[in-house]
């Protein structure tokens, strides 16, 4: 490893921290390649085999850069409990890796069919309800007090609504951080795609109106991504294969100046790109953190 | 009575759409998780997916959902009935090893990911001070055998050594399969990386002695007449971390 890439944990850069989102494509670039990152961002259940290269690979990553755990699968508005052996593996994890962040989603992702507990490997929606409001309070608090920290809860990009909610998403996410004290990760690019889905005329505007409508104290992390162009009267997907739209880059400049300097993740998890590309997409989001937010803000 | 989430889940797996959600949702959602397993059995199953192509591959793996669907939430501990299932679809009869295939992929997986394992160097000395009868071998827990009617190691070994699937090899592998001797696939794992080989029939008893906390002069004893040779194996297995230590046996025992 060089000198050069110890750069998140040895030389703390100062202002908007930003890093990316490290697949195995990119697993031998991340330790041999120098990139201004100040973090990177990996999936947890993929580092929770007990050990082997993935699990030495991570702990490798861990001394160059902080690490931020983002798990897919915690399923936290599931009316099934958390699996017995999910959270003893993730506290293992976060033990060895000390991340810097660690965050799941506003989602239920496990329910019975045929007389057993499925797992659906998806992020599906939840019912904004008093009945799931309590339900996601009494798995957050529990997850908090097992890993002695703050959680960061992420908004979804949802492709089905489902039918019986009584408050919106911001005042449903509102009260998950007022109950619990767990943070938010605000993913620009699924606020862009439910908008987009939702038929929004004036997209801007309504995720101007949904930033404006949570608490900015709570908000933990930004998630930018790309995604796919669909054909008129499809539904956009939220498939993080493209680089970063301009209309979010646009939502990152208004969510800065409303958020303050917010570590900032760029997701790119489907047809992946060269390091550098993905890496120059981080620098980008520096730049206009550095240019929303001069250094002594 | 199911709940919406129920309503969902089942409407997701199977080809109902109970909760009337609208279509072009759950076709994403649908979508997304036969990729997802595909993904998942892809990384679980590198020869099966090698052996059987892409299109039969994905249709095992909707199979594999309908059939045993997932039911935790890491991915990577998917799979476990995959070989079982691949044996009994119809448009895999001609590839009658696919299910012994997959039974060794899901072991190079699972050793992949593991506990560490380490080997007591020091206690190694103890077969120079101590006498056969006082000792044992333990293994590790680095190590698993699989073995089938048909050349899994050769097979394996073609799948995934390029410079190896020499048309000699090739050759070899068809004589084998049709013949009907069983061969034993070693799955260990040496600085991480998973490997596999041929195991004869003979070190086979050996390790299952050693598994059975024989003293090492019985386990020598059983393999007299054999083709086995402990002072070739022992250096080799200590490199393969199948051995994991020497200790003093219970001489009571």
């Amino acid at each position: 490893m060089s000198e050069a890439l110890k750069v998140g944990k040895e030389k703390p850069r100062k202002g908007t921290a930003i890093g990316v989102g490290l697949r195995h494509a990119h697993f031998r670039d991340v330790l041999t390649a120098p990139a201004p990152l100040d973090f990177v961002e990996v999936h947890s259940e993929n580092f929770f085999g007990k050990g082997g290269a993935a699990r030495a690979f991570l702990l490798e990553v861990a001394q160059y850069y902080p690490v931020s755990l983002h798990s897919t699968a915690m399923g936290l508005g599931s009316e099934s409990a958390i699996p017995d052996s999910y959270m003893p593996e993730l506290k293992r994890l976060a033990e060895d890796v000390e991340p810097c962040l660690i965050s799941d989603h506003v989602a239920f992702s496990r329910a019975e069919w045929l007389g057993h507990i499925v797992h659906s490997g998806d992020l599906l929606p939840v019912v904004f309800d008093r009945e799931n409001l309590f339900r996601m309070v009494a798995n957050i608090d529990h997850v908090q007090k097992v890993l002695g920290r703050r959680l960061l809860l992420e908004n979804l990009s949802a492709y089905l609504t489902l039918p019986g909610s009584e408050m919106s998403e911001t005042e449903f996410l509102t009260a998950l951080t007022q109950e619990t004290g767990c943070g938010l990760l605000v993913d620009l690019n699924n606020l862009y795609v439910n908008a987009k889905n939702q038929g929004v005329e004036n997209v801007e505007r309504y995720v101007r109106r949904w930033l404006e409508s949570i608490p900015a104290e709570a908000v933990g992390e930004l998630h930018l991504a790309g995604c796919s162009p669909v054909a008129a009267g499809e539904l956009m997907i939220d498939d993080h294969a493209r680089p970063v739209a301009d209309e979010v880059w646009w939502l990152y400049a208004f969510a800065l100046e409303r958020f303050g300097p917010v570590p900032t993740l760029i997701e790119w998890d489907n047809d992946l790109p060269d390091w550098q590309v993905l890496t120059a997409e981080a620098e980008k989001a520096r730049k206009i953190a550095e240019e929303v937010l001069p250094y002594g803000h | 009575m199911d709940t919406e989430q129920q309503r969902l889940i089942r409407s997701i797996f199977s080809h109902d759409n109970p909760g009337n959600f609208d279509p072009r949702g759950l076709a994403i959602y649908r979508r997304n998780l036969v990729a997802s397993a595909c993904r998942a059995l892809s990384v679980t199953f590198p020869t099966v997916e090698q052996l059987i192509g892409e299109s039969l591959f994905r249709h095992a793996a909707q199979q594999m959902l309908s059939e045993f669907p997932p039911t935790a939430p890491d991915w990577g501990v998917w799979g476990e009935h995959f070989g079982r299932l691949l044996g009994q679809l119809p448009e895999l009869e001609s590839y009658p090893y696919v299910s012994d295939c997959a039974q060794l992929d899901y072991a190079c997986h699972k050793l992949s990911r593991a506990a560490d394992c380490e080997t007591d160097f020091d206690s190694l000395q103890l077969l120079g001070t101590e006498t056969a009868d006082s000792v044992v071998l333990k293994l590790s827990e680095c190590f698993l055998i699989v073995t089938s009617d048909y050349p899994l190691a050769d097979i394996w070994l073609a799948h995934h050594d390029s410079d190896q699937l020499t048309e000699e090899r090739i050759r070899r592998i068809r004589k084998k399969t049709g013949n009907t001797a069983t061969q034993g696939a070693l799955v260990y794992r040496k600085n991480h990386r998973v490997q596999v080989r041929e195991i004869p029939a003979d070190e086979q008893r050996w390790l299952a002695f050693l598994q059975q906390g024989m003293r090492l002069s019985d386990a020598l004893d059983e393999m007299q007449n054999t083709d086995f040779n402990f002072e070739n194996w022992l250096p080799e297995a200590v490199f393969m971390n199948i051995v994991s230590a020497v200790t003093t046996a219970d001489l009571t025992a």
